[in-house]
């Protein structure tokens, strides 16, 4: 029997993305596997090719081809969501998972206009009358602060500021009413104190509706706000998964450490930030074993050899690190 | 089964297995279209450069001709003097395979002449134009428009009869040649220019201009080491399909009677004098010239196609 | 007092941003003039970092521009080591070596058609300071001064990643060994862990080769860790300057305070933050009189008609009339 409440939402397991290239395939995600639960603000976090945006795209099925997914399910509410037919993901696409995306100067129509491009997504999940659609429509734009709602509705995109765009890009993605958000760097292309306004509507937003998010991002500092937990994600591979202040003050992985350590705050005290050597393998060039054995100062025998996955520490939190491995307790580990 | 590339790296200089294994070479590799374009116009080059080596006789050499070898059909002994020739000859004996090694040489050349200075020309004012910006830019672009209005074969007929006009009699047929590759040159360097202009604007706002700007490098330097280099992708696109126009506007020049003289006959002036002879029966005097000009100018736009597509930033 | 290396006084910059001739006498339109910079005037000392912070529309970047003379500022001076460098192409060559500059984009500030070793060693051979071999040689040594090898030398800028193009470009900035070097946002397009590795480097190379830093950043976070002395921006008025780590201690503009209060905790101390009001203005037609006063939780009458002028605090200086009662002598 199943308890909706303690089921995932949205359940990925084993999944592996790849892209053929001239010279062999390439894999952007490496069996990557986690899970979120109705209403929680999961953050993905990681750096440039980690694969953070391609877990998210492949989520809502929007891998460019050649790439694709290569195995592994997701699951949405129990259901298989990955290997839907084109219009089939199209109605699960919008009416079941909102996305919002990193640009909102590109991701609305320039021609149209904000009422007609809300109103008709609406209309198309919902199935509601034009005139119910448009009062939603300026509803939600009211909820995600676009003053005077009901007159600017009509504006095209371009009358709108950077971070008035975005709230109406949050409003697109949130007027079907989804179960899941999507969320791909929704602040980067924002200034400081715009970046703080538009974190705030979206998680209220959410959480008002019930709605789960997947936060993706490179800015520990707005998961650090946002999210009730975090997945690190390193070349592909899921390096760590746990509540948002524990894996921020007691990273468990040694990466997880590295970057943390490296990010400069506005109340540290020490000098030099932390430097991890080298960078994160090409794709094509992924040491065997774990990923990051070579850049790492605690590696031991395993690393070089054979990939660890992600191992449960209780409360919430897996680490993918032979480090935390419950099998070898009389290792020699470090704090 | 392709050569395996660790293998590879160990055997060829690093340069040249660099080369072989670029997108370029790979896309160039796997169009069968590029392949054999590129072998019919290595083959005419190779014919056209090497005539006076390779082709069985020197059709301009009055002591060669056998005036009894006139007409003859190609492959079939003449009736006279029983001698064979592969594509026959025309009224006054002469072999048509060398007068058409001969014809195309002296068409490349002025094709191949003509675009350079297109290119020089155009490259140099859109490099200019795109710099300057401001007054300048609209000045030199507007001029460029104008020129747009009118067809190229008619600018090019313009400037051949002015210089006409001007040249003393003497020197008329000894620079001919000349005069008329600065014609189909100034018909043609509009699009190098614009498109060199549009780039080069795009690369003066780059990061490394600037930098060069602060370190107070010269502007010719500038446009010339820096920003050029990277706007030449598509102006060699645009050459070779510019190449295949430029010998196709030699040949309408010639076969209109105004281009080359008559003491270096092209390609155009073989279909002309061939045009002559079709009524009569003798066929191929203009088949097999207008099948070289054909295939030559197929096969450079061909070429130019697959450039532009291949130099195209695509998904990888 | 030592004079200063970098003196900016006054320094503004207008763009015209009007439409063209033909269009506004059809439309009956005026010239629209957008101001980026207005009357800006700091210092630089020997041996500093210096860091210009601010959002969007604030002219941190035109004013790294005019100072290595890629823009010409439309009133106000600028001056280095004593001698006037805004008069436009007239900066002498002996001037021109002292200062370089790192861009943003590490993608674009390297030519993708040369060799790194031509890239770093352009600024000897311009400069005339060494013959090519000795250049060539020399690009080497740099490339292993920034944590590269010296085998680099001959590769394109496209078979190295941003981090590493980065490196590459400080290579290039010290290639004429300059006193004074402008840094325009030079992490932000890194990541965060390559870009711990270049702030170090840049950290390191300052304390190895006396170097002073003008910094251009958005980030609140970099620049507190970098600077010696901070300036913010809004909408290209500088409206505080104070020394470094106290900017963020005892911020004294109702900006800073607002712009602190946006930055995300990543200590998570559970810091209370303000709700951020409104959104930075149009450039073009900004607000009468303070610019920031729409958005100010302080503003009065005074502050909607005249524009504050910078006045000493306990940690600098900062310009708004809120402020005033609380100058000290």
């Amino acid at each position: 029997m199943t308890n909706a409440m303690t089921d995932p939402l949205l359940s990925v397991r084993d999944l592996v993305v790849e892209f053929p290239t001239r010279r062999g395939v390439l894999r952007a995600l490496d069996r990557v596997s986690f899970d979120i639960m109705p209403g929680e603000v999961l953050g993905m976090v990681g750096e440039s090719g980690a694969g953070k945006s391609i877990t998210g795209a492949s989520i809502i099925g929007l891998i460019e081809p050649p790439g694709r997914i290569a195995s592994g399910e997701i699951r949405l509410k129990g259901e298989r969501i990955d290997n839907l037919r084109p219009d089939a993901m199209r109605r699960v696409r919008g009416r079941r998972i909102g996305m919002v995306f990193q640009d909102p100067l590109t991701s609305l129509n320039p021609l149209y206009t904000v009422a007609q491009q809300l109103i008709e997504t609406i209309r198309t999940h919902l199935g509601v009358s034009e005139a119910e659609a448009r009062k939603r429509a300026v509803a939600l734009l009211d909820r995600v602060g676009i003053p005077a709602a009901a007159r600017r509705i009509d504006d095209y995109p371009h009358h709108f500021s950077g971070g008035m765009r975005q709230r109406v890009v949050i409003a697109l993605a949130l007027c079907a009413e989804p179960e899941l958000v999507i969320a791909d760097e929704p602040t980067t292309a924002l200034d400081v104190s715009v970046q703080s306004q538009i974190i705030e509507v979206l998680k209220d937003i959410c959480a008002e509706r019930g709605a789960a998010v997947m936060l993706i991002t490179h800015d520990m500092g707005v998961i650090a706000e946002t999210a009730d937990r975090v997945a690190v994600l390193y070349a592909g591979r899921m390096a760590e998964v746990g509540p948002v202040r524990e894996v921020i003050t007691e990273a468990l992985h040694p990466y997880t450490a590295g970057l943390m350590g490296s990010i400069p705050t506005l109340t540290q005290e020490t000098d030099r930030l932390v430097q991890i050597p080298g960078s994160m393998p090409r794709l094509n060039a992924i040491p065997p074993g774990c990923a990051f054995n070579p850049r790492c100062e605690h590696a031991f025998a395993p690393c070089r050899e054979i990939r660890p996955d992600l191992m449960d520490q209780g409360a919430g939190r897996q680490v993918a690190c032979w480090l935390y491995d419950p099998a070898r307790t009389g290792e020699l580990r470090d704090a | 089964m392709p050569p395996d590339s660790q293998t590879l790296k160990a055997k060829a200089p690093a340069r040249l297995y660099r080369a072989w294994d670029s997108d370029l070479a790979y896309a160039f590799r796997t169009a069968p279209m590029a392949i054999v374009a590129t072998v019919v116009v290595l083959i005419i080059v190779i014919c056209a450069v090497f005539a006076p080596l390779i082709a069985p006789m020197n059709p301009y050499d009055p002591a060669g001709l056998n005036l009894m070898n006139g007409f003859t059909p190609p492959m079939q002994p003449n009736a006279f003097t029983g001698e064979v020739f592969l594509l026959g000859t025309d009224g006054q004996g002469r072999d048509m395979l060398s007068t058409i090694m001969y014809g195309t040489r002296t068409s490349l050349f002025v094709g191949a002449m003509a675009v350079l200075f297109a290119m020089v020309l155009g490259i140099s004012i859109g490099l200019f134009a795109g710099w300057r910006g401001g007054w300048v830019d609209s000045a030199l672009m507007r001029i460029a428009d104008v020129q747009l209005a009118f067809p190229a074969i008619l600018i090019a007929l313009l400037v051949f009869g002015i210089a006409r006009g001007f040249l003393p009699d003497n020197l008329r047929d000894q620079l001919a040649i000349w005069v008329l590759i600065v014609a189909i040159g100034l018909s043609d360097w509009v699009q190098f220019a614009r498109v060199v202009r549009g780039a080069s604007m795009v690369e003066k706002n780059k990061e490394y201009v600037q930098a060069a700007r602060v370190i107070g490098a010269h502007p010719l330097k500038i446009m010339f080491r820096h920003i050029l280099p990277n706007v030449m992708g598509p102006v060699l696109v645009i050459a070779t399909i510019s190449l295949a126009l430029a010998i196709i506007a030699e040949a309408t020049l010639s076969f209109l009677g105004v281009g080359v003289p008559a003491t270096q006959p092209s390609l155009g002036t073989l279909i002309r004098v061939g045009q002559g002879f079709l009524i009569s029966g003798e066929w191929w005097i203009l088949l097999f010239p207008a099948l070289t000009l054909l295939a030559l100018a197929l096969s450079v736009n061909l070429l130019g196609d697959w450039l532009r597509d291949a130099l195209n930033p695509r998904l990888r | 007092m030592p004079e200063p290396l970098l003196k900016i006084d006054g320094l503004t910059r207008r763009f015209d941003v009007s439409k063209p001739w033909l269009n506004r006498v059809i439309e009956r339109d005026d010239k629209q003039y957008l101001t980026a910079n207005a009357d800006v005037s700091f210092e630089i000392a020997r041996g500093e970092t210096f860091a210009l912070v601010g959002e969007s529309g604030s002219g941190k970047s035109t004013i790294a521009k005019m100072v290595v003379g890629l823009l010409q500022p439309s009133a106000g001076t600028i001056s280095f080591d004593g001698q006037r460098i805004d008069a436009g192409a007239g900066i002498p060559r002996s001037l021109r070596r002292r200062f370089q500059m790192i861009f943003q984009d590490p993608f674009a500030s390297l030519n993708p058609r040369w060799r790194v070793g031509e890239i770093i060693s352009e600024p000897i051979r311009t400069f005339g300071l060494m013959n090519a071999t000795d250049a060539r040689a020399e690009a080497a040594r740099l490339l292993e001064v920034v944590g590269l090898s010296a085998s680099d030398v001959s590769k394109y800028p496209h078979e190295f990643s941003g981090g590493q193009r980065q490196r590459i470009a400080i290579a290039r900035a010290l290639s004429s060994k300059p006193e004074f070097i402008v840094c325009d946002e030079p992490t932000s397009a890194l990541d965060v862990s390559v870009q711990a590795q270049i702030l170090n480097l840049m950290r390191d190379l300052q304390d190895e080769f006396g170097l002073t830093y003008l910094l251009i950043s958005h980030d609140l976070s970099v620049v507190r860790h970098m600077a010696t002395r901070i300036g913010v921006l809004y909408l290209g008025r500088l409206v505080e300057v104070a020394q470094g780590k106290r900017l963020f201690s005892d911020p004294q503009h109702p900006y800073t305070r607002m712009l602190l209060d946006a930055v995300p905790d990543l200590a998570l101390s559970g810091r209370r933050r303000r709700p951020v009001e409104g959104e930075i203005p149009n450039p073009i037609s900004p607000p009468p009189g303070c610019a920031f006063h729409p958005r100010c939780p302080l503003a009065f009458d005074r502050c909607r008609v005249e524009i504050p002028q910078p006045r000493p605090t306990p940690v600098g200086q900062a310009a708004c009339h809120a402020l005033e009662d609380l100058a000290p002598a």
